[in-house]
């Protein structure tokens, strides 16, 4: 297993969508301002995806409740990634290992999919913080960090993420072994 | 600062973003806002439903 020094130094971090919820929950905590604070001093890039950016703004009631959260979105975050082949191609791949994992397709749904298939594609440059780590098993991914923080309503887990190449491509070979 | 490492893909070049505490945490508070007073006017529905029905 390889794990880089410091993986949030300069580089870009996704921000899973129940992420992006509990920041906002918890915005007047002092634990947030603490993570904030963190990716800061690493001058590290915030940005999501547009299956992200999709799950956070879907179920509004009203179009106030949609342009606050899209400002809430755009100040938390620099580049809505787009989706292209190559990810496409790699979230099918994705699903198919958790698939010879035995992992039931209910289990990780198609944003937390396509969130791996994006760090697969900008490996080394990009990492992802989640509070939900059953979603990005550790046969795909490195967890290089964990925060536990009590909000006094509850206890989170905030984990960060990086995807490593040489586990997958022992599970791609795993996957192409089975007939 | 500027993320402009000429080494990463083209998507992830020439970010600018400057981590603003304050922005972030005003409209974060507009959000929240937004959902506890949809909450409490779905628990008013809800109510409302069970006295008439």
């Amino acid at each position: 297993m390889s794990i880089s020094k410091n993986p949030l130094k300069n580089g870009h971090i996704i921000l899973d969508t129940n992420f992006i919820i509990k920041a906002y929950q918890n915005i007047d905590t002092p634990y947030f301002d603490n993570i904030f604070t963190v990716l800061k001093d690493n001058n590290c890039t915030p940005i999501i995806n547009e299956y992200i950016k999709f799950e956070f703004l879907r179920g509004c009631k009203k179009s106030k409740q949609f342009f606050n959260k899209l400002d809430y979105l755009k100040a938390l975050s620099e580049i809505t990634l787009k989706t292209n082949d190559d990810i496409c191609q790699n979230a099918l791949e994705i699903a198919n290992i958790y698939s010879n994992k035995n992992i039931n397709k209910n289990q990780i749904s198609i944003v937390d999919i396509y969130n791996s298939a994006f760090l697969k594609k900008y490996n080394k440059n990009i990492t992802l913080i989640t509070t939900d780590y059953n979603d990005y098993p550790i046969y795909l991914h490195n967890r290089f960090k964990v925060d536990t923080v009590d909000t006094e309503k509850e206890i989170l887990t905030l984990v960060y993420f990086e995807f490593d190449i040489s586990k997958y491509e022992k599970c791609i070979k795993d996957f192409n072994k089975t007939n | 600062m500027k993320n402009n490492n000429t080494s990463k893909p083209k998507e992830l070049r020439n970010t600018s973003y400057t981590w603003d505490l304050e922005k972030i945490k005003f409209f974060a508070r507009k959000v929240f806002n937004d959902e506890r007073k949809m909450k409490a006017e779905e628990a008013r529905n809800q109510c409302q439903y069970q006295k008439t029905h």
